[in-house]
């Protein structure tokens, strides 16, 4: 494999060195000049004229295509202040001109706006979904400023409920996003068994969604991609924040050294004094907390090489009286690390290589009544991946990669002492993509990627193509439309309602991945300056799920294959989004139209014994949501949050029956039988809320400057329903209760001070 | 293009307004079949009821259907039927004719049901395991929660064309009074969620069905199980019974136990029971069970 990648490498290379002699061209790094921090799609773009480019992933742009002579190039941002530069570009001449931007108040008014917004436009392209990490920092949230539920908010990205940050995009289950945090795969991205995502917001540089038809440059889940890249840490000064909350408190530090910089961020959960309080009360854990350590260093080791190593820890501990003689204890969590490489080759030719390990664990032990029952659930994935950007000219952007790894999968139950059931799953992967962009004219661009994926457990070796076209029918309005093949070798098991007991399981013999193919179309407008309206139209195939069988009661003695039932879906919706970005009021407006289907063997059977479709529990028609984000002067800001759905699926009974010779059989006097119509053919009532919030920012006591926030969720008290719950009664009728969400205001509170 | 807009805006609307593919639905009252062989006993009773709504009392009597005829035909014996007929003072439940019958190990039945008065015909076949039996019990008394735990030696049941046995685990209290609850015992029926509410509730408890490879087959065959103190809810004489399930008992059971929550289902899925019978809902199904005797003493201090 190693020759393989070689090869692939040296391929690369040859077609750059034949390409290598064009025209002339500018390159360099765009950063913030506060931190020195790389800024990904920034803006940049040659005045007076078409041409211009977004940063990459590293901070990287090029522009080609210049015939010598004087340009001004203007380097821009959203937050910062345009930069403008004068330069002369010389005959075959390849100039490095990395651009610093400096951060501007945005509270002090307009800011001067190149006309040519490549890197907005990028953010804006088919699938993307993009949120802010200031952005996500303002927002009311339940507690804890929270990555996950601020995506919740973006169209075509659904909450189950107020207790999960589970993110179900477009139809697809969490376990069809890819998680990445500085190119490494998280497994389980939660926090307090679901209600918070992992990721510590002050650690946080970019957060990029892909919902859908993604490029061949990602692979390995059939829904999307959630790719999260951690600060580098300030390269100009040491600086440091501390926030304090109601549920968690973190702090980071930063700051350069000789060659480079460095950043460690801590969050932690600061619950103990409330469950000391009530300790007392049924339900509340004996002990509990969560920790979140992220941590970077780069090395500037050349302008053309630049090294980072990023490592992230978290981990979530649980102990729990449940009954008399009866208590859990729960620990999971993951451990990322990641070594990266930037090089430059050429200026035409950027590269990125990064070795990947991660880890996550899951390990609940319950004591109950004398005996242990344990589990545990850890993977082990280590991988080394490799991305080329070759800009072959200004019509051409050549770009390919691999990826290559190794999974182990060890798992473990034990009930009384004796070991149940441990199946360990092994498997190397290995994965290439090749992938064309191309742009005939100012008005078109075409980009066509295949990519191939091999994995070992059961053999399976899988091709799939990728293609968007965009056609610009003006400067203010861009068609656009993909198509994507994608497969998926690993599968999640999770509960909504619970996720601290998650695994993952792959595909093997007798076990294909899943499939599924993805459509989408867009429109992209700017109705007026700062407004933007996008509208997306997708459908979306679902084939070979492969889900541990909700009906298999324990796996121990079953061969591998039989652990799953295999089923098939769809999803299909439009999303329209009218958004307004720069200004004393920010914010957008966006609405979703979705509907998914599922069809498994067993699950909503006709009359003959045959599947019929019916819709997860997620599925719901209609989502608004509105963000809005109001400066009032420099100090004060207020934040709005209105979020409408329209009513889940759920299943509503409506008979029963009840066996009455099952008491030897089971142990139950009578066993209760609920019987429906079909899986999940009722709506719940529509679910609505507001959260509201303010922040005042100042100095604090002349040595920090300081912001509080003071934040309400669910401002006016709406009861919405979550589920149904069924009991049955003595007096052998059924009560139905409904288990709400959070039902009444919850204040959040939090104070933040940067020194 | 603001007409074109128009039209564009009024396409969208139609389509989302039209794809709400859920349909609540109804079901009328259907027949209720139950009828659960146990391996080697007397032929069990046989119930016929039928559904209620789920915002009414439920009360057999009431749903009990009556003037069904009712036998089981064994299909390995020449097809020999053993009939049933009616209760004559519990409308619904129906009784051998032949009280000296047997469920035959290993025999193939199929479950004949007609209802003449909507003509319905209920079938069903279950395959019934072999008998099985006790070789070894370490303990005839126990102390609570000690390392000296029971175990208990088994002959293995089978089912033809199976590869290992489906067993659920029953513990009788034989003495079930609150003063010899054990606390798990205790903590149970204070729980509010748990929907246990009086010591008759509590005084058989079962497991959930667990897999025969969970456990240790000896060199001769036999299975060895170590029965957890879990199972023990009440201190004094318990009786401590195996039941090996065939196919369709464990297909109902494992569908059924998930209605209210567990396993990968969201809350609020509710799936319907996988039902091994036509014509009606319940279930047809077969069981071989063993049963031993313990006595559980309360260690010092409890």
């Amino acid at each position: 494999m190693r020759r393989a990648i070689t090869m692939a490498v040296l391929l690369f290379c040859g077609i750059v060195a034949a390409f290598a002699q064009q025209t002339t061209s500018i390159s360099g790094f765009v950063t913030d000049a506060s931190s020195g921090e790389t800024l990904l799609l920034a803006n940049v773009t040659v005045a007076g004229t078409t041409i211009g480019a977004a940063t990459n992933t590293a901070g990287y742009y090029i522009l080609t295509g210049l015939a010598p002579g004087t340009y001004t190039i203007v380097g821009s941002y959203v937050g910062f202040q345009p930069q403008e530069l004068e330069i002369i570009l010389a005959e075959g001449e390849s100039l490095r001109l990395d651009i610093e931007l400096a951060p501007q108040d945005l509270l002090a008014g307009e800011v001067v706006v190149s006309a040519n917004r490549v890197a907005e436009e990028e953010a804006r392209n088919i699938g993307v979904g993009q949120m802010k990490v200031a952005t996500i920092k303002q927002l009311p949230s339940i507690l804890e400023a929270d990555v996950f539920r601020s995506l919740q908010l973006l169209p075509g990205v659904k909450a189950a409920s107020d207790y999960s940050s589970g993110l179900y995009i477009r139809g697809g289950d969490p376990g069809q996003t890819l998680i990445l945090l500085d190119r490494t795969t998280v497994y389980n991205p939660t926090h307090v068994f679901g209600f918070f995502s992992t990721f510590n917001p002050d650690a946080i540089k970019d957060v990029r969604l892909y919902k859908g038809g993604f490029p061949a440059s990602y692979g390995g889940r059939i829904g999307s991609v959630l790719d999260v890249y951690n600060k580098d840490g300030n390269r100009r000064a040491f600086e440091a924040s501390a926030t304090l909350g109601l549920l968690a408190s973190r702090a980071i530090i930063e700051g350069p050294y000789a060659r480079g910089s460095w950043m460690l961020a801590v969050r932690r959960s600061t619950l103990e004094p409330l469950l000391a309080l009530l300790k007392d009360v049924d339900g509340i854990p004996d002990a509990f907390h969560f920790l979140d350590i992220n941590g970077k260093i780069n090395f500037d080791a050349t302008p053309d090489d630049r090294l980072s190593l990023s490592v992230y820890t978290g981990t979530d501990a649980l102990d729990i009286s449940i009954l008399d003689d009866a208590r859990l204890d729960l620990r999971y969590g993951n451990r990322t690390l990641s070594a990266n490489w930037t090089h430059l080759f050429s200026d035409r030719l950027f590269s990125n290589f990064t070795l990947t390990t991660s880890r996550y664990f899951s390990t609940p032990r319950i004591l109950l009544a004398g005996t242990t029952i344990k589990q545990e659930s850890r993977i082990y994935d280590t991988s080394v991946k490799g991305d080329l950007e070759f800009y072959l000219s200004e019509r051409h952007l050549l770009e390919g990669g691999f990826w290559a790894g190794f999974f182990d999968f060890p798992f473990k139950s034990s009930f009384d002492g004796v070991d149940t059931f441990s199946p360990r799953i092994r498997s190397a992967y290995t994965s290439f993509y090749v992938q064309e962009t191309y742009r005939p004219s100012p008005l078109w661009m075409l980009q066509g990627g295949l990519r191939a994926t091999y994995f070992d457990n059961g053999r399976h070796l899988r091709v799939a193509p990728r293609l968007s076209v965009e056609r610009r029918l003006s400067d203010n309005v861009r068609l656009q439309g993909s198509y994507g093949r994608y497969y998926q070798f690993q599968t999640l098991i999770t509960n909504e309602a619970f996720s601290g007991f998650d695994f993952w399981l792959t595909s093997a013999d007798r076990v294909n991945p899943a499939y599924g193919d993805q459509y989408v179309l867009g429109a992209k407008t700017i109705l007026f300056r700062d407004w933007n309206l996008d509208t997306e139209l997708y459908f979306r195939t679902m084939r070979d799920l492969f889900v541990l069988d909700p009906f298999l009661p324990d796996p121990a003695g079953l061969q591998y294959f039989q652990y799953f039932h295999i089923g098939r879906g769809s999803a299909k919706g439009i999303e329209i989004q009218v958004g307004k970005s720069r200004g004393r009021t920010t914010g957008f407006l966006a609405y979703t139209y979705g509907s998914t289907q599922r069809q498994f063997p067993n699950l909503n059977l006709d009359i003959d014994g045959n599947p019929r479709n019916y819709p997860p529990k997620h599925d719901r028609l209609h989502d608004i949501s509105a963000v809005v984000n109001f400066s009032l002067g420099k100090s004060w800001r207020l934040t709005g949050v209105f979020s409408y759905a329209s009513g889940q699926a759920f299943t509503d009974p409506q008979s029963q029956y009840k066996l009455f010779e099952t008491e030897l059989l089971t142990g139950e006097r009578s066993t209760n039988v609920l019987l429906s119509s079909g899986l999940n053919q009722a709506r719940l009532p529509a679910y609505h809320r507001l959260d509201i919030g303010t922040a005042k920012r100042g100095r604090f006591f002349g040595f920090a400057d300081y912001e509080l926030q003071i934040q309400v969720i669910n401002a006016y008290a709406r009861t919405n329903t979550w589920f149904i719950l069924h009991r049955f009664e003595a007096d052998q009728t059924i009560t139905k209760n409904s288990i709400p969400q959070i039902p009444i205001p919850l204040p959040n509170l939090s104070l933040s001070l940067e020194f | 293009m603001r007409r074109s807009s128009n039209i564009l805006l009024l396409t969208l609307l139609g389509i989302t307004a039209a794809c709400d593919s859920t349909n609540p639905g109804a079901l009328p009252s259907e027949y209720v079949v139950e009828a659960i062989l146990v391996s080697d006993a007397p032929l069990p009773p046989i119930r016929l009821s039928r559904t209620t709504g789920v915002n009414e009392s439920y009360n057999f009597s009431r749903l009990a259907v009556r003037g069904a005829t009712v036998a089981l035909r064994l299909m390995e014996a020449d097809e020999a039927i053993e009939e049933y007929r009616e209760h004559l003072e519990q409308p619904g439940l129906y009784l051998p004719v032949n009280p000296m019958a047997r469920v035959q190990p290993l025999e193939t039945y199929r479950l004949e049901v007609l209802i003449p008065e909507t003509g319905t015909t209920i079938t069903g076949t279950t395959v019934v395991p072999d008998t099985f039996g006790v070789v070894n019990a370490t303990l005839q008394r126990a102390v609570y929660q000690t390392n000296e735990q029971l175990e208990i030696t088994v002959t293995r049941s089978s089912v033809p064309g199976r590869s290992q046995n489906y067993y659920i685990f029953v513990t009788e209290s034989l003495d079930p009074r609150e003063d010899q609850l054990t606390p798990i015992g205790a903590s149970i029926l204070d729980a509010e969620p748990s929907g246990v509410n009086t010591i008759e509730d509590l005084h058989v408890r079962g497991s959930p069905l667990l897999n025969e490879n969970n456990y240790a087959v000896n060199p001769d065959g036999t299975l060895t199980i170590r029965y957890p103190w879990l199972g023990i809810v009440f201190f004094g004489p318990n009786r401590i019974g195996i039941n090996a399930l065939d196919d369709n008992l464990y297909d109902f059971l494992r569908s059924q136990s998930v209605q209210q929550g567990g396993s990968t289902f969201a809350p609020g899925e509710i799936p319907n029971p996988l039902e091994p019978v036509r014509g009606a809902h319940g279930v047809f199904g077969s069981y071989a069970r063993v049963t031993i005797e313990l006595e559980v003493l309360r260690p010092a201090g409890f």
